[in-house]
């Protein structure tokens, strides 16, 4: 069969497998399953003892580990009066900035990030707190659930980050190197992030009430004091895998017993809070694990047909330069991303587009930062974003004006993509370094 | 996809089991039972695995101070997130917890969407079930084997692709359990997804 068949056959199970409802994880088995049966003529036997062997072994992985145990640190941490601290920690630090408490959304997720590996922990986590405390001091709603939108997805970018271990795994890349590539990427959203709401509040003062009075010296004291804890986890974490003590699954642990610690020493432990963050964490990794190891079977099937190889030379035949590859790549991604969450995203197209951007010239860590950027756009997009969901839940505001809020802060991220292309600087300068 | 994902069921998932109401016949709410019933319990397991994997790991990080090692972490990770992912997924199936696109299913009128819901379950229950058959047999020769695996201590192959057959025919037995809720009372319940 030839390549243009054999993808249109993929494509067309996929659609319809996808469309017609199907577990995602089921539907990617049955691709790969259907894809070698009709597109490469192969007997069921083979078949089926390829997919159980491919299943099996590939969730048999010490990398893999580092997901289920990075979930369950952030999900402690959760379930703690983090919101609040991290509210009172930063509002006295931003009130006299132009856009003033506004900015606790962009800095809130930022920290949070640092030890939260889930985008949508990050926005439930903040805007739990913020949003409340927005409206009911008169800010502007649309800049205030749109930069949480926007801001919520720093889970993802800034390390610890689940979506970066998955395409570590599924790409082969150094997950140490990853965590260390989406740092200066994230600080430069949230700096780009903290810029467009400073410029709108300065030219619209009425979107953002100003603070006059003063901020007392203790009071910013206090405030720090708040944010210890969080901090004390964050270079624990980080600096372990970046010193390169400790593995990224190992850093995990020491992130759990830390995190454990913390609602020991703050008064908030109970078996209770335990027994729910691990009720949470193992529904949430079995569905993502599930979506690996199936997507894991669908890389051998279109391995089996050649695809990749076929795929990747075919569009090298069209002469497109790089930058026109990570065009076209882009807009698969935002296409994918309306009705598709991240992870399913990633276990989807690693296959396929890894070897087609390093034969394009990128190196694959600076790969994971785009495509993470990407996976953070698609939480923005309607009919299906995460980020817009969770927004809508906390604002009761209707889904256009949701959409509406965060697309300011899609287009921010779309300028974050064109400079992390112009500058892979901004990425690998630290990656390079460890 | 369908969400609805305020905060408060973000922490509410565990909460919101599919629950057997009064128009369904006894028997179905019999088996509903039977397939949630053994799925908490390979929860719970699953759990308890990711204590255990967790604190073999602080074990080992504790004894590297004094220049020692288990040998074994990194292998019983490995293993132990196998089987976490095998036995957790059919209790995160019931939750509602897997991931699917519903953009489309929603919108069809009624009997369609039925028709719709239903092929896709038998086609889940049968890739499941296609799994099942070949990963048995590979289990079955392990056992009948005695196949170990090559390190410091050797773990009996058979126990990790055990975990991966418990777990088909677990789900198996909730794809079963929803088919037959919808043949009797047209219901497609999903519950919410949380992340």
């Amino acid at each position: 069969m030839t390549v243009a068949l054999s993808s249109a056959v993929l494509l067309g199970l996929l659609v319809l497998f996808l469309g017609a409802g199907i577990w995602i994880f089921a539907g990617l088995m049955l691709v790969g399953a259907g894809s070698m049966y009709f597109a490469g003529d192969m007997p069921l036997a083979r078949i089926g003892s390829v997919a159980t062997k491919v299943i099996s072994s590939s969730a048999i992985s010490w990398e893999l580990a580092a997901i289920p145990i990075f979930m369950w640190m952030g999900d402690i941490i959760f379930r703690t009066d983090i919101s609040q601290r991290l509210f009172r920690g930063l509002a006295p630090m931003v009130a006299r900035v132009p856009g003033g408490l506004l900015h606790t959304n962009v800095l809130g997720c930022t920290i949070f990030a640092a030890i939260s590996g889930s985008s949508t922990a990050t926005t439930a986590t903040v805007g739990k707190i913020t949003i409340p405390e927005l409206m009911a001091r008169g800010y502007d709603i649309r800049l205030a659930s749109g930069s949480l939108a926007g801001a919520g997805s720093f889970g993802l970018l800034i390390p610890p980050s689940i979506a970066m271990i998955v395409y570590g795994v599924l790409a082969n890349v150094s997950i140490a190197k990853l965590f260390a590539a989406g740092l200066m990427p994230g600080l430069m959203m949230a700096a780009l992030y903290s810029g467009y709401i400073a410029i709108c509040s300065v030219l619209r003062p009425e979107r953002a009430p100003r603070f006059e009075g003063e901020v007392s010296a203790r009071t910013l004291a206090r405030g720090l004091l708040d944010l210890v804890p969080i901090m004390v986890l964050m270079v624990v974490v980080l600096g372990s895998i970046y010193s390169g003590i400790a593995t990224p699954s190992e850093a995990a642990a020491v992130g759990v017993l830390g995190a454990v610690l913390i609602t020991l020493v703050t008064g908030q432990f109970s078996v209770a809070l335990m027994l729910d963050s691990l009720a949470s964490t193992i529904r949430v990794s079995a569905m993502i694990l599930m979506l690996i190891a199936a997507s894991s079977f669908l890389s051998a099937a279109l391995a089996y047909l050649h695809l990749p190889v076929e795929i990747t030379e075919g569009i090298a035949g069209l002469n497109l330069s790089p930058y026109g590859v990570l065009a076209i790549l882009a807009l698969l991604y935002i296409v994918l991303g309306m009705f598709l969450d991240g992870t399913s995203m990633t276990v989807m197209t690693v296959p396929i587009a890894v070897p087609l951007i390093t034969q394009a010239g990128f190196d694959p860590v600076w790969f994971g930062i785009y495509l993470v950027i990407m996976i953070e756009m698609s939480a923005l997009t309607p009919p299906v974003g995460l980020n817009l969901f969770i927004l809508q839940g906390l604002t009761r505001a209707s889904t256009l004006e949701t959409v509406r809020a965060a697309l300011p802060f899609f287009l921010l991220l779309c300028l974050g993509v064109v400079l992390l292309a112009v500058f892979p600087g901004i990425a690998l300068w630290l990656p390079n370094r460890l | 996809m369908r969400l609805e994902a305020t905060t408060e069921t973000f922490d509410a998932g565990h909460a919101a089991a599919g629950p057997a109401t009064s128009a369904e016949p006894r028997w179905l709410a019999a088996i509903a039972a039977l397939s949630g019933g053994l799925n908490r319990l390979a929860a719970v397991l699953a759990g308890a695995m990711l204590v255990a994997m967790t604190a073999l790991i602080l074990v080992e990080i504790g004894m590297r101070f004094f220049s020692r090692s288990t040998y074994m972490a990194d292998v019983f990770g490995g293993y132990g997130v196998a089987a976490i992912t095998f036995i957790a997924a059919p209790w995160a199936l019931e939750q509602g917890s897997m991931i699917r696109v519903t953009v489309i299913t929603d919108r069809l009128p009624g009997l369609l969407r039925r028709l719709v819901e239903g092929a896709g379950l038998v086609a889940a229950g049968a890739i499941l079930w296609f799994l099942l058959v070949y990963e048995w047999s590979t289990v079955a020769r392990f056992w009948s084997r005695g196949t170990m695996s090559q390190h410091f201590i050797p773990v009996p192959l058979w126990i990790p692709e055990a975990f991966f057959a418990a777990g088909l025919v677990l789900m198996l037995l909730q794809v079963a359990v929803r088919l037959l809720r919808l043949c009797v009372t047209g219901r497609t319940d999903d519950t919410t997804l949380s992340l």
